[in-house]
């Protein structure tokens, strides 16, 4: 990175954070031996690389761990602890709500395990793990967008507010949740690849 | 059709958690693309000891740095990793380039990358996409072009966008040639 040539500009994501950046390279010199494979075989290489990022299994896991978070915040307010203080729509809508997110977030996780299981034997999924892929990233703001519902006006706040609950975790990543279905391959491309590869359905 | 994970598994799982009681602290809540100051800094320990138990890339033969544990271990290993939020910095080294640079890298590329990632000192991005170029990958407008011993990134008309994740405190000559390696055969 510290090559003559590159320049880098910081990509700020609507939650506010900075993680990523533009990279702009301008005859930047490479010495040759860094070329991995062949010459003009770049296309295949990268094709590989991104056929690992397709097997993802973590979401479900992390998804589950937020999901116990909300719970337990859930439970708290009937509790009397008044740290958690306040639960929109308690006793109506939350219950069914809760359970059906716990539904959700376990079909998430077979759906990472059917993946896992054909990698395991062997096979290379595709369209599997585009299932995996779309299901976790949008149930992924399913369940910050019902946290961030339920905790009313505590759900809106971020960390650094005294008021905020859980770090400010449901109003953070009610904000993040949304690029996850963008990266590594959009819903709609997903979309695109289950009905062409998964259904045997043409292009257009 | 057997649904369960195995005893072996499940007794590993139990060790997995076990570590991260001791790796982690109880009220470690941070997300990735949170980490930077000091809970940056932690996360470069706590890989470092990942790496030290060789979990770090738990899958990949002994020879790349790796224990050839199987499969459905490593998916043990990834969920108890996820669920605890454990800040793995290693995780684009192991998943995406290290791969890359085992399949096709020669012998002195093996060498020279792999052991940076199994050890946790290495920290990789991924610069693919283009501003003109993201669903569409294979209109990407980079080129390296052969000049003599080196290649030349040239810039094309339309400035280019290498969208990494990057973070400003892995910005350092290490993290530079990989995203290069990759790039400079498209
Ligand atoms: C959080 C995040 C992290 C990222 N990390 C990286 C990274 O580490 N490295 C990297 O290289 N890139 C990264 N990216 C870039 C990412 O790969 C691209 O944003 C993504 O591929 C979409 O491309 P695009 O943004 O150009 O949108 P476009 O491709 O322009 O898409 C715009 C819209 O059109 C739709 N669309 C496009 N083509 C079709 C089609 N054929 N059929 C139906 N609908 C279509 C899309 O679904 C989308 O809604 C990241 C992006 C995000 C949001």
């Amino acid at each position: 990175m510290d090559a003559p040539g590159i320049s880098v500009r910081p990509l700020v994501n609507m939650a506010g954070e900075h993680v990523f950046n533009e990279i702009i390279f301008d005859n930047v010199r490479v010495p040759r031996k860094y070329l991995v494979g062949e010459e003009n075989r770049g296309w295949y290489i990268g094709m590989t690389t991104l056929d690992f990022e397709r097997s993802n299994i973590s979401s479900a896991a992390q998804q589950r761990r937020t999901l116990e978070q909300l719970v337990e915040y859930v439970k708290e307010q009937g509790s009397g602890n008044k740290k958690h203080a306040h639960v929109n729509g308690a006793g109506n809508g939350v219950k069914p709500k809760l359970a059906e997110l716990t539904i959700e977030n376990e079909v998430g996780r077979y759906l990472s395990y059917r993946v896992a299981s054909m990698q395991e034997r062997g096979q290379i999924p595709n369209y599997e793990s585009s299932a995996a892929k779309v299901y976790h990233s949008e149930y992924g703001q399913r369940l910050a967008g019902a946290g961030l519902k339920m905790m009313g006006l505590f759900g809106q706040l971020r960390e650094g507010s005294k008021h905020a609950r859980l770090r400010g975790r449901f109003a953070r990543t009610y904000l993040t949740s949304v690029g996850s279905t963008i990266a590594a391959g959009t819903s709609e491309i997903q979309r695109g690849i289950i009905a062409q590869r998964g259904l045997g359905l043409s292009r257009i | 059709m057997d649904y369960r994970f195995s005893v072996d598994e499940d007794a590993f799982r139990g060790e997995v958690k076990e570590f991260l009681r001791g790796a982690i602290p109880e009220d470690w809540d941070y997300d990735p693309f949170e980490l930077t100051g000091e809970t940056w800094d932690f996360a470069k320990e706590f890989t470092k000891k990942l790496a030290s138990k060789g979990w770090v890339a738990p899958a990949w033969p002994k020879e790349y740095g790796g224990q050839g544990m199987g499969y459905m271990k490593q998916v043990v290993l990834s969920e108890e990793l996820a669920y605890s939020r454990a800040p793995n910095t290693a995780l684009i080294g192991v998943t995406y380039a290290g791969p890359t640079i085992i399949v096709y890298g020669n012998e002195e590329q093996k060498q020279q990358f792999i052991p940076g990632i199994t050890s946790g000192d290495i920290v990789w991005c991924q610069g693919y996409s283009e501003r003109n170029a993201g669903s569409d990958i294979a209109w990407l407008q980079r080129r390296a072009v052969r000049d003599g011993d080196d290649y030349v990134i040239l810039t094309g008309a339309s400035s280019w966008l290498g969208q990494t994740r990057t973070r400003r405190n892995t910005r350092g000559s290490a993290t530079s040639s990989r995203q290069w390696t990759l790039r400079a055969s498209a």
